[in-house]
């Protein structure tokens, strides 16, 4: 075994999409066919070669085992499951004579084809990242099934690196598993340690043997408290497997990371183990005290999961504080930079003083660099960087706009009665009369189809090459059509179809003060899918109203009620890059006063109901579970001063995409929302037992239709699924709508399915009235 | 459990406290008690603008003399009083026992401005000073002096008691002062009139305090400047501080209270600065430490146990965890 010390100053991940989304682009031609296997793997291996240069060129060492062999075609999970030969048994198919899957079988199990469905996605950790949930089952073979990592340093290797491969761990992966479709009731993926941990050995064998010192274990099940595993057991895996794999003869050194939170009782667990380097998340998680260990600590303290430059003099006294818990400490990242953009340089449209605010994955690693200077050769060797980071600290934290005193006073002077609307039965009485509407109302969630039309219309507004009023013409001669079409279905609630909105974060942070918007600030979400968040920067406020002038324009229209769409503070928080300066609550708070004008505006103009989405309130939960009571508080909180300052006769309602509700279902009740729609087609109306449960008393709409699929459901379908939710549910409370918004599908499907959600409406009402 | 502190080095150190604004201030006779144990120089009770809160200062005054043996600093303002009437209200303090004062000229009252007529026939602090003087030289040959506990009764005093009569002294300039010089001149003025120390308004950065001091001893002043300070432990507090005084904001201090809503957490902060603050002053020759309290002990006894001047045997964090 090797004895290469730990690099000083190394990264948890970088991105992997490339700076002008190279992969997602190859990755998507090669879906279409338009090129080959061959192409892709080229492109990949290029991609990999500019990566590698590029750290080097950003400070970190060339054959020190700091630059992290972390490449992905989809997702770091999909790949250590074709790794150990975790293949969905109705995907076998894609398994060849010599065990491997190749790269079209990996999409497919990422994407499905005919009637196997995909892998589920579900959120990586507290991120806006989602990775494939691998399924485990008593079938399932574990054998070393891939050695595409091990070609990957072998690849490095040839071209004069030493990198150092990353996977995700053992405990990790299995904890992170569920059970397969065969598996019997009540089955756990992680009593196949045994079986999976000679595999990993196999591995690391097989990567000492193409030149790897070091390895990177991925192992954040261990800080999360949101795992379906007992700590005990979780503890008891992470002894059992660190043991095993230390015990490898012949093997790089293991360095097992842990982003997303502090370790806390696993620390003390990894220590007990024979493995060289542990990573400390010393950003979100604590510095250990009293604490003390032979290995390497890598303390992970620039952040990884956000684009700010930070407070690097901060982050190197945590460095020297860590020092009292080993001889033997260096620096890395809290988590991936995985979650970041390439380069603040990157960006000619954003300030210069804003830049000298931001780093994305590129600046963080020269931050790490520098801290692995100062751990070498002391701070004075570092002192004009750590100067220099403190005054842009001082410089953001006294510039314009970080704090604007009118918005902080208004939102100092919040007293309880901001964040109430009264009693409901009285709202519900006002609301009744004024909206008249009947048994079983009907509505979309909002958006309507997005042709390339429409795209290509506001592209060309964007780009200069129409005009305003060319541009607000067409929109509205789409809105005319959506209408048109609505009131032909026969829906009793309309929408305006939002054909605006380029998405349902962005276009709210380009009306807003405080936020700013990158030009290549791509990130991925899942798979070949990339969102680019904005930066919400300062305080913030609404300078003009912003979806007034159409949500206006379309209730002249019509005679039905037309909703007013807007996004919700916590959603809005979640999908953008955030300020940390202050608490998420302050900001919330901001963003919901915001919203409250809006509110307030479009109620003054006539809409008499209005839709807050909060798609995003459980993705935000955090980690730890003594977290939960307060990021609940506040963020329900922020929802309510958003639209507590209407009228009684004023109907607000809310929309969340997903499933989960059992978790935050007193939440969603605080909500205090007259009607509230989730997504329930797919599960088969699965959430109404919960609903009926927790004693929700509102209007809320289950999905009939799932909007995930280009399927068209029948009308019997739509009865049945109707006829589950008024079995638990009063009628009164139950609304008709699809799961989710209607933006990625076709007209044609749309127009069939919502036929059909309104004639078995019709039906149900029919058959209830007799 | 009580707090066992008793101070460990040489180095003096005092509390500044304001008088209750209603009667029933039940924890503010517990942080006196706490404060006490310490055994500062002295502890300084604030005056309202127009005496509004001069009974309730009076009680805290005596309250600290009688039950606590501190040394009581009274805090006096001349604003809008006649010679007559400033004249009763030393008087009136002396009597209660009050030997030492800060003495201020006060701030216009409220819906007046600088320039104005609103100062009444004292002028300045200086002025203030004289006749703390004058009425102590006045009354001193007839006074008694009330010994603590024993049989009660009085004496004559061997001789005179000294008063002393504190400053105030601006680190940063006085809003009113055109300039460093005229700072230092006005602080040269107190000194002349018969100021036996001064006390400067809080600060946040050390050379501020430093470089003043060297500016007032250039130019002749040789009383001690104590400086003063307060650990801002919450974000709501230092704006408003920096608002009223017009201090430097302290940048990393700012960042670091704006950063989270963990009350812990911002206690930790402010200590924490107020700590480099005082070992930074002390270590170029500050005298002693005036604090700043709010009324609220906790804070200030972190810092002068970080700072070494005092030391606990047990319970301070257990304290300071009950208190948040």
């Amino acid at each position: 075994m090797s004895a290469s010390a730990f690099p000083t100053g190394s990264i948890l991940g970088y991105p992997r999409i490339g700076r002008r989304r190279e992969l997602k682009k190859a990755v998507e031609a090669f879906w279409a066919g338009a090129i080959s296997a061959e192409q892709l793997e080229a492109t990949a291996a290029d991609l990999r070669a500019v990566t590698r240069e590029r750290l080097v060129s950003l400070g970190l060492g060339k054959t020190d085992s700091s630059i992290p062999e972390a490449f992905s075609y989809y997702d770091q999970v999909l790949d250590a499951a074709i790794t150990v030969g975790a293949v969905p048994t109705r995907f076998e198919s894609l398994v060849k004579a010599d065990g491997t899957v190749d790269l079209a079988g990996y999409f497919t199990i990422a994407r499905g084809e005919g009637q196997s469905t995909p892998a589920e996605m579900t959120k990586w950790f507290d991120t806006n990242y989602h990775y494939l949930v691998p399924e485990v089952g008593p079938e399932t073979n574990f054998r070393l099934a891939s050695d595409r990592l091990i070609r990957e340093v072998a690849e490095a290797t040839a071209a004069g690196y030493r990198t150092r491969p990353v996977i995700v761990g053992p405990v990790t992966f299995l904890a992170l598993s569920k059970a397969s479709e065969s598996a019997p009731a009540g089955y756990q993926p992680l009593d196949r340690l045994d079986d999976l941990l000679p595999v990993y050995a196999e591995m690391l064998a097989a990567l000492f043997a193409v030149g790897a010192e070091w390895v990177q274990l991925d192992e954040p099940a261990l800080v999360s408290e949101s795992i379906d595993v007992a700590r005990e057991e979780l503890l008891t895996a992470t002894k059992k497997a660190y043991d095993l794999l230390a015990a490898v003869t012949t093997r790089p050194q293991i360095f097992v990371a842990a982003p997303y939170g502090s370790l806390e009782d696993a620390l003390p667990v990894l220590e007990s183990t024979a493995i060289e380097a542990i990573g400390l998340d010393l950003v979100k998680g604590e510095l250990p005290e009293g604490f003390h260990t032979d290995k390497t600590l890598v303390g992970g303290v620039i952040d990884g999961h956000n684009i700010w430059r930070g407070d690097l003099a901060g982050a190197f006294a945590k460095l020297e504080k860590l020092r009292s818990s080993s001889d033997s400490v260096a620096v890395t990242s809290s988590t991936s930079l995985f979650h970041t953009p390439h380069d603040v340089d990157d960006e000619p449209l954003l300030s210069d003083q804003l830049k000298s605010w931001l780093a994305f994955a590129d600046q963080k690693t020269v931050q790490i660099a520098t801290l692995g200077k100062g751990l070498a050769d002391g701070a004075s060797a570092i002192q004009a960087e750590l100067d220099a980071a403190t005054a842009a600290l001082d410089d953001r934290h006294n510039a314009a706009g970080v704090r604007d005193d009118a918005v902080r006073s208004r939102a100092a002077s919040l007293s309880a009665q901001d964040f109430s609307r009264g009693d409901y039965a009285a709202r519900l009485a006002a609301q009744d009369a004024a909206l008249g509407l009947p048994f079983l109302p009907t509505t979309t969630i909002g958006s309507f189809p997005q042709t390339g039309d429409i795209r290509k219309k506001r592209a060309a507004f964007a780009a200069g090459r129409i005009s305003e009023l060319e541009y607000k013409e067409a929109m509205r001669a789409e809105i005319r059509n959506v209408v048109e079409l609505q009131e032909k279905i026969g829906l009793d609630v309309l929408v305006h179809g939002e054909p605006e909105r380029n998405d349902m974060v962005q276009y709210f942070a380009e009306n807003l003060d405080g936020f700013a918007v990158t030009q290549n600030g791509w990130v991925q979400s899942y798979g070949s899918r990339c969102t680019r968040p904005s930066i919400l920067w300062g305080d913030v406020s609404r300078p003009a109203p912003i979806t007034v002038e159409w949500s206006t324009y379309t209730q002249g229209l019509t005679s039905k009620p037309v909703k007013g769409m807007l996004t919700g503070p916590v959603t809005i928080l979640a999908w953008s890059f955030v300020r940390e300066d202050q608490p998420l609550r302050d900001t919330a708070n901001q963003v919901a006063l915001a919203l409250r004008d809006e509110i307030a505006d479009l109620e003054a103009a006539g809409i008499g109901i209005i839709q807050v989405d909060e798609p995003a309130l459980r993705e935000l939960l955090p980690l730890k579970n003594r977290d939960h009571a307060d990021y609940l508080d506040w963020s329900v909180n922020s929802f309510r001063l958003a639209t507590s300052g209407v009228e009684e006769k004023t109907q607000i309602h809310t929309h969340l995409c997903y499933s989960e509700f059992g978790v935050v279902i007193d939440a969603i009740d605080h909500l205090d929302a007259d009607v509230t729609s989730i997504e329930a087609a797919r599960s088969k109306m699965e959430v109404v037992p919960d609903i009926q449960s927790s004693g929700f008393g509102r209007g809320i709409g289950p999905g009939v239709y799932d909007i995930h699929s280009p399927r068209v459901p029948s009308v019997d379908e739509v009865i049945e699924l109707i006829d589950i939710a008024l079995g638990s549910i009063p009628n009164r409370q139950v609304w008709v709508n699809p799961d989710c918004g209607l933006k990625t599908r076709g007209y044609d499907e749309t127009v069939e399915s919502l036929t059909n959600v309104l004639a078995a409406t019709r039906a149900v009402r029919e058959r209830v009235a007799n | 459990m009580a707090i066992e502190q008793a101070q460990v080095t040489g180095i003096p150190f005092s509390f500044e406290l304001y008088p209750p604004r209603s009667p029933l201030a039940g924890t503010l006779w517990d942080t006196i008690r706490r404060l006490a144990d310490t055994s500062p120089e002295f502890m300084s009770v604030t005056y309202g603008a127009n005496g509004s809160s001069r009974q309730s200062s009076l009680r805290v005054l005596r309250h600290l003399k009688e039950e606590t043996g501190v040394h009581p600093l009274a805090h006096l303002t001349c604003v809008g009083s006649s010679h007559h009437e400033a004249n009763r209200l030393v008087r009136e303090f002396l009597d209660a026992g009050i030997t030492s004062f800060l003495a201020l000229r006060g701030d216009p009252p409220e819906g007046a401005a600088e320039g104005d007529d609103f100062l009444g026939d004292l002028g300045s602090a200086s002025e203030l000073v004289q006749l703390i003087h004058r009425v102590q030289t006045e009354r001193a040959q007839y006074a008694t002096i009330t010994s603590r506990g024993g049989g009660g009764g009085g004496r004559i005093p061997d001789r005179r008691e000294k008063v002393r009569v504190a400053v105030a002294a601006f680190p940063n300039g006085h809003p009113r002062s055109s300039g460093s010089q005229q700072d230092v001149d006005t602080l040269m003025a107190k000194e002349v009139s018969g100021a036996t120390m001064a006390i400067t308004q809080l600060f946040f950065h050390a050379e501020d305090y430093l470089g003043y001091v060297e500016r007032a001893r250039a130019g002749g002043v040789t009383i001690p400047i104590l400086p003063g300070l307060m650990p801002a432990t919450t974000p709501g507090r230092l704006e408003r501080i920096l608002q009223l005084t017009g201090e430097r904001r302290p940048d990393e201090l700012s960042r670091q209270l704006h950063s989270t809503d963990s009350a812990d957490q911002q206690l930790e902060y402010g200590v924490e600065h107020a700590t480099t603050l005082a070992g930074q002053v002390l270590a170029d020759g500050a005298p002693s430490l005036h604090l700043y309290t709010f009324n609220q002990h906790q804070a200030v006894l972190s810092v002068l146990e970080r700072v070494g001047l005092v030391s606990t045997t047990s319970g301070t964090t257990t304290t300071i965890k009950e208190k948040l």
